[in-house]
């Protein structure tokens, strides 16, 4: 709830708080506060109320660029803030009939609001201020801009400002320039008033061009009509473009210009403009005023008015064809050489100069960087096929593991069955006894307990039996684990003792100490002394009358572990010794011919290595070298 | 399953699997067996194996004396007992080996009790009957050994068929002593025609009694 109380309250502190802002102003100010400057006056005085008169929509580019010079211009060299009331009488699609109402509005809507200084641009517009001014804002000056030079209008009273000239004279030449041979010269043009006024204009000076040129104009059309017309001209022919903001079927082409676009773009010949703001848009260019320093113009003359100079006094300046521009991508949509461009024309969007003034350098950088780049691919795809190649050959491995462990199952099968039966066997007995005492009335608690006990421990058994196993033919990744020799051996001799019982063959292990982990795959070296003791096994079960014994060492040795096997069978020959680790070599009437293949497929990719040595005084040694973890 | 077994015995299991022998020892208990169980072949041979009926459950594969080893062991004994080989996995040439040796069954691990006891059964059968066959035997040679050499040359005589005046001829005797000496041989054998002195005389044959021949007349 507000109470008198609090206003005022409010009121003492807003007081207050720019009593504090002024203090402090004056004291920065202090050497010079007798003569207020600028920046302090704008918090001072009343700020200046400028009226903008538009024509029409103020998102055209020329309106775009020339406005903005203009506020900057005012703005920024005033000694008072300027306050702009933008006002839009649209004559191009409201004209003459609702005049008298909108004078009326803007006399009820500046009734409390005096205005300083009218700014009008274009010639209606400037009419328009100058009909109803007296009306509207009776003390107000009015400064013009953005009439063409030479057009039809009388210079109030009171009023100042700067025209513009058209240059057809200019654009023509520009034309004539870059096609050499041009004889006649179609002339584009609107409907709306300010179409036909810039056409006026241009057709008298057009009557003056000298050597002079067939004229043709294309008026009272659509966009569509000009744009089939200018489709099919001829090599010698040339386009220029003046204004179509509204064609002859009442459409009004907006601040796109998509008039200018759709007509240029349809174009056989050069389209040539006499406003700036045309270029880039697809007409090839021509000589223009500059729309921002027009504007900047008109602002410094507004500025002069309102610190008190008599506009009458002020001559109407024009502002000149500043020079030609050439959009570069439309000479070569129209294939023009650009050493006919005139020196005096700018380029538009041409390409960075850097490709003209350092082509060389810029194309040596250019080869330097696309070969260091071919390198560098080169480089990547060469470490991408390694990476693959190595994936391969451990995918490899592991299938020729597979495999080998697949033909290892024989051996192991017998070994597998009598694991596994012995506890199964085990447990079916136990619960039969117990089921036939039940029968019998004399199963105790005592004894069910007792048997309920053997079943499980004999269950679990089996279960380690069959996990073992699984794990032995299990298709396996490469995944390099930190192992413990003597464990993955004694499990392997685990795998292998049936078969060596079943072929009359002793095991005799002899496990070293201080054993270093190594790196690799558990399974992997199971399989590598599973295969060395079967094949060890069978050396000495196919002969008679030899030692049936099979010895495994592990060791640990000079940056690694050393396995070693030892049999006292025929041993090798000098020759089959060479082809040993062969994948096809076998001495064997039923093996595959890989286990020792594999075994050093393996072996290697743990980054040992296997290789054979005779026993003596007979008999063969498998030795097997793999590298300590950070050796 | 809990029908009382036709021939309760002595059951010994030799398995180096104490787990398994322990269960098998229920089931066997349970069935009215008196089981025997070893860990080994050598604790077995070294047992006193005298009651009866009894036969052997083996496992095939052990350490030291394996299954076969056992058996070959047995078959040197005057006396064995019937053997079921009992394995985990059985090979073929394990399997035949054991059977031409004269294994009475072999069954794999896990049996089925059913299977066990019937296999028990049939041995147990098989030990009576060749403890009744060994007795017999052991009378007919008692009362073979009981002949006076005249009287085994006379036994031998009649058993090749011959007639009374052919032995007294081979044996230099009256017609009147050989049928004495034959009535004694029909009475000591405890037999009453010649049919049965004949299936005596295979017996004592099949035994490896070589009879007393009758010389050649």
């Amino acid at each position: 709830m507000r109470t008198p109380g609090t206003r005022l309250l409010r009121g003492w502190v807003r007081l207050r708080d720019r009593l504090a802002t002024a203090v402090l102003l004056l004291a920065c100010a202090a050497p010079s506060w007798a003569a207020p400057l600028p920046g302090t006056g704008h918090g001072l005085a009343a700020p200046w109320r400028v009226v903008l008169m538009r024509g029409w929509d103020s998102l055209y580019p020329i309106n775009i660029a020339r406005e903005k010079a203009l506020r900057e211009t005012l703005a920024d060299g005033s000694p008072r803030l300027v306050e702009f009331f933008p006002e839009e009488i649209d004559p191009l699609r409201f004209p003459g009939a609702i005049e008298a109402d909108i004078v009326a509005l803007l006399m009820r809507k500046y009734a409390d609001t005096p205005i300083d200084l009218v700014i009008a641009s274009g010639s209606e517009s400037l009419e328009f201020a100058a009909r109803h001014r007296d009306a509207i804002w009776p003390k107000a000056a009015i400064v013009f801009n953005g009439v063409f030079e030479g057009s039809q209008w009388r210079r109030p009273a009171r009023t100042a400002g700067v025209t513009m000239a058209l240059d057809i004279e200019g654009t023509v030449a520009l034309g004539r320039a870059v096609v050499a041979s041009a004889r006649r010269l179609y002339v584009v043009s609107g409907s709306s008033t300010f179409d036909r006024e810039i056409l006026v204009l241009a057709m008298q000076k057009l009557a003056r061009i000298d050597p002079p040129l067939e004229i043709h104009y294309l008026t009272g059309l659509t966009r569509g009509q000009v744009s089939a017309r200018v489709s099919a001209l001829e090599r010698d022919d040339l386009v220029l473009y003046l204004t179509m903001l509204r064609d002859a079927d009442g459409l009004v082409s907006g601040p796109n210009t998509p008039a200018l676009v759709q007509v240029a773009s349809s174009s056989s010949v050069p389209v040539l403009s006499p406003i700036q703001t045309q270029y880039g848009r697809g007409v090839l260019g021509g000589s223009s005023p500059r729309y921002d320093v027009h504007g900047r113009a008109a602002g410094e003359i507004a500025r002069r008015v309102l610190m008190g100079v008599d506009p009458d006094t002020i001559d109407v300046k024009t502002i000149p064809a500043a020079a030609c521009e050439v959009d570069w991508p439309a000479l070569a949509r129209w294939q023009l050489a650009e050493r006919n461009v005139p020196a005096a024309c700018a380029l538009l969007n041409r390409p960075p100069d850097a490709w003209r003034n350092y082509l060389w350098q810029m194309v040596i950088a250019a080869s330097v960087i696309v070969l260091q780049a071919v390198l560098l691919m080169a480089l990547l795809v060469q470490g991408r096929r390694r990476r693959l190649a190595e994936a391969r050959l451990h995918a490899r491995t592991a299938n020729l593991a597979q495999e080998s462990r697949i033909s290892m199952i024989g051996a192991l099968t017998a070994n597998l069955a009598h694991e596994i039966n012995q506890p199964i066997g085990a447990i079916l007995s136990n619960a039969e006894a117990a089921q036939i005492m039940l029968e019998q009335g004399t199963l105790t608690p005592d004894k069910l307990r007792e048997i309920l006990a053997d079943i499980r421990s004999d269950d679990l058994r089996a279960s380690e039996v069959i996990r073992a196993l699984r794990g032995l033919f299990a298709k396996s990744q490469w995944k390099p684990t930190a192992i413990e020799t003597n464990s993955e051996v004694a499990e392997a001799l685990r795998h292998v003792q049936f078969e060596a019982a079943r072929r009359d063959v002793k095991l005799t292990p002899n496990y070293g100490s201080g054993m270093p982990a190594v790196l690799g795959d558990p399974l992997q070296l199971q399989q590598v002394v599973i295969n060395l003791v079967v094949n060890a096994i069978e050396a000495v079960a196919h002969a008679t009358g030899l030692r049936r014994e099979v010895r495994i060492e592990t060791a640990a040795v000079s940056d690694g572990v050393a396995i070693a096997v030892t049999d006292e069978g025929p041993g090798l020959s000098a020759e089959d010794a060479g082809r040993l680790f062969e994948s096809t070599f076998t001495t064997k009437r039923e093996s595959m011919g890989f286990g020792l293949s594999i075994v050093r497929s393996i072996v290697e990719m743990h980054r040992g290595r296997v290789w054979f040595e005779p026993n003596v005084p007979r008999g063969a040694v498998f030795r097997v070298w793999l590298p300590a973890i950070g050796a | 399953m809990s029908a009382p077994v036709a021939v309760p015995g002595v059951v010994h299991v030799v398995d180096d699997d104490r787990a398994f022998r322990t269960a098998i020892g229920r089931v066997l208990t349970a069935a009215g067996h008196r089981p025997r169980l070893y860990a080994s072949a050598t604790e077995y041979l070294a047992c006193d194996d005298s009651d009866g009926p009894a036969c052997l459950i083996v496992d095939l594969r052990m350490p030291g004396t394996n299954g076969l080893d056992l058996q070959a062991a047995l078959a040197a004994r005057e006396e064995s007992h019937p053997v079921i080989f009992l394995s985990g996995h059985g090979d073929v040439p394990s399997t035949v080996r054991a059977m031409r040796n004269g294994a009475l069954d072999f069954l794999t691990k896990p049996v089925p009790t059913v299977v066990l006891l019937e296999a028990i059964r049939v041995a147990l059968e098989r030990d009576i009957e060749r403890k009744q066959r060994t007795s017999q035997l052991a009378e007919i040679k008692r009362r073979y050994a009981s002949l006076t050499p005249r009287e085994r040359q006379v036994m031998s005589g009649v058993v090749a068929g011959r007639l009374n005046k052919q032995i007294c001829y081979a044996l230099h005797s009256a017609e009147r002593t050989v049928k004495t000496h034959r009535a004694r041989v029909m009475e000591k054998m405890a037999v009453s025609s010649v049919a049965e002195l004949v299936r005596r005389a295979e017996e004592l044959a099949s035994a490896g009694v070589t009879l007393e021949p009758i010389p050649e007349a």
